[in-house]
């Protein structure tokens, strides 16, 4: 078996702006289409394709074609490579005279091998790619194109890859135009920062050269270079423009391609650019393509109005003569956000034509395109139902998917069971990847038709049982969780069915995380028993990880359910002897917990969980274990973790703990945390408790942009400037936000940016100290003036002046809410939790919300402004109901957990019955203050 | 064409000779080999080279391929990838750097001890470039600074060159083809005289068969003639081995 090394994805490249280089990728592509990784297929066969054709390039193959021919089958030739065998094989690179035939062939060995992921050491890439230079000798033409390709592959594992550069460089201005263009990519791979200086005139020279091929690989390897010498790249500007105006169509395309990454990040150059080959036009389709994604992302940003020129040259390209230009205009068009019937119109009418085209390619664009904006645009999408009936018996199974798929999503109730038989007669003809799409349309179907789960579920049930890979099994789990989510009467179907499902389930994944909604849902269904069977199975079939959350699942049966009890302990009783640590461990504690018969501790410590942040726990329990003391460990010293991720987690958790603890990325607050620590000014403040999100402090687009991030502490605030200067012909230094509070807040100190350099944003903070004599002052305005020292400077250069002034600017005032000081927990089960925390401090009262009008509108505002997470699915208000409970779960700063139930009402306005449970008298009251 | 370069040519075998060219940087070793190639073949401008680079030229005899290295300080390590199969050295010097003479001894010290060439009798070309320099050494004294006369058992020659004029480069370069064809020829005629003794042995096969034991015939022919032709196989034998 060759061990997979895991590689970047690099497919996203063809969906972004930036989709220029093949060549680069395609090596990589390839392997990862071998690996079966879940691509669109077009990217995999396109990816798949080329590299196939690069092989067939190389004569010697041909032999090996022959051969299979002649066998029949389609096996391939490199497949019992062994790594060792083929690098002592490269020993004859040593020989002289070179025999170019056979040393062909073994770097093709060496770059299959690399492709499938095999594994180099550093020591034999080394001894590879050095006696692969001294090939440099040999003429021969394929075998020196087979070295530029070897270099680039092996450009990171093997040391000293610079030895080449020289003879790159040398094929690079040559005479040989074969060589020149390859010889420039495989040099740009080598080549660091540094080394990029030496090389510079001759990519300058290669940029603008007569010959398209050598200038398109230097404006593509520019391109890769921007990401690493961005600064060097920016003097290549003059060629760029000059390869702008070439005739080839390539190079015109790769040349804006660069101009736009030059540039992407000042958004008036582009719109500059914009401008310029808008009115100039263009000769290559593919630059016209680049130019309307970038004229649609501008409009995106901006905000732009659909009056704004950018629209106009999108919808003039709706004319022009290529189909590809014409496509992606439309396309362009029907993605904008708010766009009105008027201008759909025409985007519309062509992707109807499309329709019709004889063309496959065509028809499959313009049926996908209107697919994926069936939901948002369904009138423009009716309005092709005819010609999308007549796709439904296309002989292209894909195009057939999703045009019914799109009806779907568009068509009436009555037409469902239609399609439905319809798409049945050949889902099993149809690639994974459609399957997912037809799941997805089946998931929007039931949101908009929940009366028809019934047949849906059926479809799912029957999806569920044939054959099919990862992705696919998880988008139909998906769906069917989502469905019992929305419909109730749905529940037990559902659950019976993915019951069935996991006892015969290869993806641990997907078994876990069923497991675990088992464990939530189960409990409470009119005849819990029955699932324990399901649930015990898998402890006695399966790998650790599933064992560990069956287990978990068990004892939430237990916990909820006294009459199961004494079962479910004799079932824990068994796991204890399991041979896994974590499944012994997690069936011994939920054991004695659960002999304690104690509802409290059930609430806190099976249906409800820990709501720390992992990495955050990890991390105190090492300084811990680092300065050893007396106290026991505090649980409250623990960042919490933000309310999304607990869900998360939750579900891969038991994955994550058994084998791939790194799995566990820091959450955007971790890394906050760890920012923060650095600053010496914070230490000693404890542990970040909330990071809200940030708020501008600017309007869009003016001199200076600052948004503000709000980090509490126990007892402090930390607000975090992030600052961009768009002013060229300045540089700010030492830059802070000088804050005057309304209330007794108290500013501690103010920790400077040293400098804020044009469009690169930069960093000043204000520690304030929150009031402790009075814990109920909760909110409190600021108002904020960013003071620094200007020195002007040239824009051209960026060098400043030697002296500056000092200035200042007036930004909006900040507000700090109650909400900054309560962090979103998800309590699973609530009414467990709500009886955990007990009434002792309950307090009640009643609200008149006089100006709202429906019980959405209610809640939404609740939510936003106490800032808590909606517990048991409680935010979505049914339809049609005049009354609704909402649950909502927090920590107060300090520790305290807080809950807050809100009973509504909806009679000439909504009347509010707030009921508030905590640990701390004062939080419930901080509560009820800033809600009044 | 002479014998051997007949029965070479006879045999497939080319006269391609793989050459290091080493030396501190700025000494002008991409300078000298762009003089030795073809005039069509000579470029302009010459950079610093990074890495190596690969160069070819003729001369009327033997056919070069010269491997330019590049003499930075952080690339010289990488120098000795490529001993192995260097059949012979060109050492540069610039003879005008007095204060980085003792840099270049050092290296030369390393090159001489290293595993790869310090057996072997490779011949080593030292070229003390940029004489035309004002206060550029004499290549005697080149010599002595670089203690050139402690090289015992590798043949070595220096001569004082200018690059830019090529002045003194063919001077060296007809040294170089000396030692190498010894070299070759050497490698001929071990070669030839293996060929001879194949080819005899090869004739004395059927005899061998004729009166070796176990022929059916051989007690008829036992005799004088029988005892000739085992002294011959011994003979034969000793001189193979
Ligand atoms: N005056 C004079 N200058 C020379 C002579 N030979 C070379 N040069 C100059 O010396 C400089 C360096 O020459 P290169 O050939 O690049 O030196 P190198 O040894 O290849 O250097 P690296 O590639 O860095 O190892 C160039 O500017 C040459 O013009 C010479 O004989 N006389
Ligand atoms: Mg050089």
């Amino acid at each position: 078996m060759v061990r997979k090394r895991p590689l970047p994805l690099l497919t996203r490249k063809y969906s972004d702006v930036s989709s220029v280089d093949v060549d680069v990728a395609t090596g990589r592509q390839f392997s990862l289409w071998l690996r079966g990784s879940s691509f669109s297929s077009v990217a995999r066969l396109r990816a798949a394709f080329g590299f196939i054709c690069r092989l067939y390039a190389f004569k010697m193959i041909k032999k090996f074609d022959k051969k299979d021919e002649e066998s029949g089958s389609g096996s391939n030739p490199f497949q019992h490579l062994e790594k060792s065998a083929v690098l002592q094989e490269a020993r004859i690179f040593n020989e002289t005279p070179i025999n170019p035939r056979r040393c062909l062939h073994i770097l093709t060995k060496i770059i299959y091998l690399l492709n499938q992921g095999e594994h180099f050491g550093t020591t034999e890439a080394t001894e590879a790619f050095f006696a692969m230079t001294r090939l440099f000798q040999s003429n021969d033409q394929t075998l020196r194109r087979m070295c530029y390709l070897t270099i680039k592959e092996m450009a990171n594992i093997s040391e000293d890859v610079i030895i080449v550069t020289s003879s790159l460089t040398k094929d690079m201005t040559g005479k040989e135009d074969v060589y020149r263009g390859p010889a420039i990519r495989a040099l740009c791979r080598i080549t660091d920062t540094t080394m990029l200086q030496a090389i510079e005139r001759y990519m300058k020279q290669a940029i603008v050269d007569k010959v398209p091929s050598v200038s398109s690989s230097a404006l593509v390897s520019s391109l890769h270079m921007v990401k690493m010498s961005y600064d060097v790249v920016k003097r290549w500007v003059n060629e760029a423009q000059e390869a702008a105006s070439s005739d080839n169509i390539m190079v015109q395309y790769h040349a804006l391609g660069l101009l736009y990454h030059l540039r992407k990040n000042d958004r008036l150059a582009v719109t500059k650019m914009l401008n310029k080959f808008t009115k100039s036009g263009l000769k290559s389709p593919f630059a016209y393509c680049m130019l309307i994604r970038i004229a649609s992302k501008l409009l995106d940003e901006t905000e732009g109005g659909h009056d704004s020129p950018l629209f106009d040259f999108i919808e003039s390209c709706l004319r022009n003569k290529n189909e590809m230009v014409v496509y992606e205009a439309a396309s362009a068009i029907v993605h904008m956000p708010n766009c009105t019937a008027r201008e759909l119109a025409p985007a519309v009418s062509v992707l109807q034509l499309f329709c019709s085209s004889p063309k496959a390619a065509l028809r499959y664009a313009a049926v996908r395109t209107l697919n994926k904006v069936a939901m948002k645009h369904p009138s423009a999408v009716t309005a092709c139902n005819l010609d999308l009936e007549n796709l439904i018996t296309d002989s292209n199974r894909s195009i057939a998917t999703l045009a019914i798929t799109t009806l779907l999503k568009t068509g009436s109730e009555s037409s469902v069971d239609r399609l439905m038989k319809q798409i049945s007669s050949f889902v099993s003809e149809i690639s994974d990847e459609f399957k997912v799409v037809v799941v997805q349309a089946i998931s929007a179907l039931c949101q908009k038709y929940p009366r028809k789960h019934s047949v849906m579920m059926n479809f799912l049930s029957n999806m569920l049982r044939d054959d099919g890979g990862f992705e696919y099994k998880r988008a139909i789990v998906d769906c069917i969780i989502s469905i019992i989510e929305e419909n109730p009467e749905s529940k037990e179907t559902g659950l019976a069915h993915l019951c069935e499902f996991i006892e015969d389930c290869e993806h641990t994944v997907l078994a876990t995380k069923i497991l675990h909604l088992l464990g939530k849902e189960g409990p409470r269904t009119p005849q819990p028993s029955k699932y324990i069977r399901f649930i015990f199975n898998r402890v006695v079939l399966e790998s650790e990880a599933v064992r560990a959350a069956a287990v978990s699942a068990l004892a939430k049966f237990g916990a909820q359910n006294d009459d199961l009890l004494p079962s479910v302990l004799v079932l824990l009783q068994r796991c204890m002897m399991d041979s896994d640590d974590e499944v012994r461990d997690r069936a011994t504690f939920y054991m004695n917990v659960l002999q304690q018969k104690q509802k409290a501790l059930n609430a806190a410590y099976i249906f409800n969980g820990l709501s720390v942040s992992i990495p955050g726990l990890e991390k105190s329990l090492h300084q811990y274990t680092l300065e050893p003391s007396e106290k026991p460990f505090d649980m409250k010293t623990v960042p919490l973790a933000t309310a999304p991720i607990t869900e998360q987690k939750t579900e891969i958790a038991p994955v994550a703990t058994s084998k791939l603890p790194e799995k566990l990325a820091p959450s955007r607050q971790d890394i906050y945390q760890e920012q923060l620590a650095a600053i010496p000014e914070f230490q000693g403040l404890g542990p970040l408790f909330k990071s809200s999100e940030p708020v501008q402090l600017t309007e869009a687009e003016t001199e200076y942009v600052v948004r503000c991030i709000k980090h509490t502490f126990a007892g402090h605030m930390v607000f975090q400037f992030d600052c961009t200067n768009t002013l060229n012909d300045q540089l700010l230094q030492k830059v802070l936000v000088q804050m005057e509070p309304s209330e007794a807040y108290e500013v501690v100190q103010y920790v400077p940016a040293p400098s804020l350099p044009y469009s690169q944003p930069g960093s000043c903070y204000t520690l304030i100290r929150l009031p402790d004599d009075d814990p109920t002052a909760v909110s409190c305005t600021f108002s904020c003036t960013m003071k620094y020292l200007v020195r002007d400077c040239d824009p051209n250069t960026g060098e400043p002046d030697d002296d500056g002034y000092d200035d200042e600017y007036v930004l909006e005032d900040l507000e700090v809410t109650v909400a900054d000081h309560i962090q979103k927990v998800l309590k699973p089960n609530f009414g467990a939790a709500w009886d955990e925390v007990g009434d002792e401090f309950e307090k009640e009262e009643t609200f008149a919300l006089a100006s709202v009008r429906t019980l959405d509108e209610a809640v939404g505002n609740i939510i936003s402004f106490l800032g808590m997470q909606p517990c048991e699915r409680s935010d979505k208000v049914p339809e049609n109901k005049n009354s609704h409970v909402l649950f909502l779960a927090g920590v107060f700063r300090g520790g305290h957990d807080v809950l807050v139930r809100a009973r509504l009402a909806l009679a000439d306005g909504v009347t509010m019955q707030v009921t508030v449970r905590s640990g701390d008298e004062n939080v419930v009251d901080v509560i009820l203050a800033s809600v009044g | 064409m002479g014998l051997f370069d007949k029965l070479a040519a006879w045999l497939g075998l080319k006269k391609e000779v793989n050459v290091l060219c080493l030396g501190l940087d700025n000494s002008g070793k991409t300078t000298i080999i762009n003089r030795l190639k073809p005039s069509n073949a000579q470029v302009q401008d010459i950079v610093p080279t990074i890495g190596f680079s690969i160069e070819k030229f003729k001369t009327s005899s033997l056919s070069f391929t010269v491997f330019d290295m590049s003499g930075q300080g952080r690339y010289r390590n990488l120098w000795e990838h490529y001993y192995k199969e260097g059949q012979a050295i060109i050492f540069v010097i610039d003879s005008a750097d007095k204060l980085r003479m003792v840099v270049a001894k050092e290296e030369l010290d390393t090159l001489l001890n290293h595993p790869d060439i310090k057996h072997r009798r490779i011949p080593i070309l030292f070229f003390a470039n940029k004489m035309d320099m004002r206060d550029a050494l004499t290549s005697v004294k080149v010599s002595q600074l670089l203690c050139l006369e402690n090289i015992k058992d590798k043949p070595w020659h220096i001569c004082a060159t200018n690059a830019l004029t090529g002045d003194g480069l063919q001077e060296g370069v007809d040294w170089l083809q000396g030692p190498l064809r010894i070299h070759f020829n050497l490698l001929l005629s071990y070669i030839s005289s293996a060929l001879a003794n194949l080819l005899l042995f090869v004739s004395l096969i059927p005899n061998i068969f004729m009166y070796s034991t176990v022929s059916p015939f051989s007690s008829l022919h036992r005799g004088p003639f029988h005892c000739r032709v085992k002294r011959k196989q011994q003979q034969l034998l000793r001189y193979c081995s």
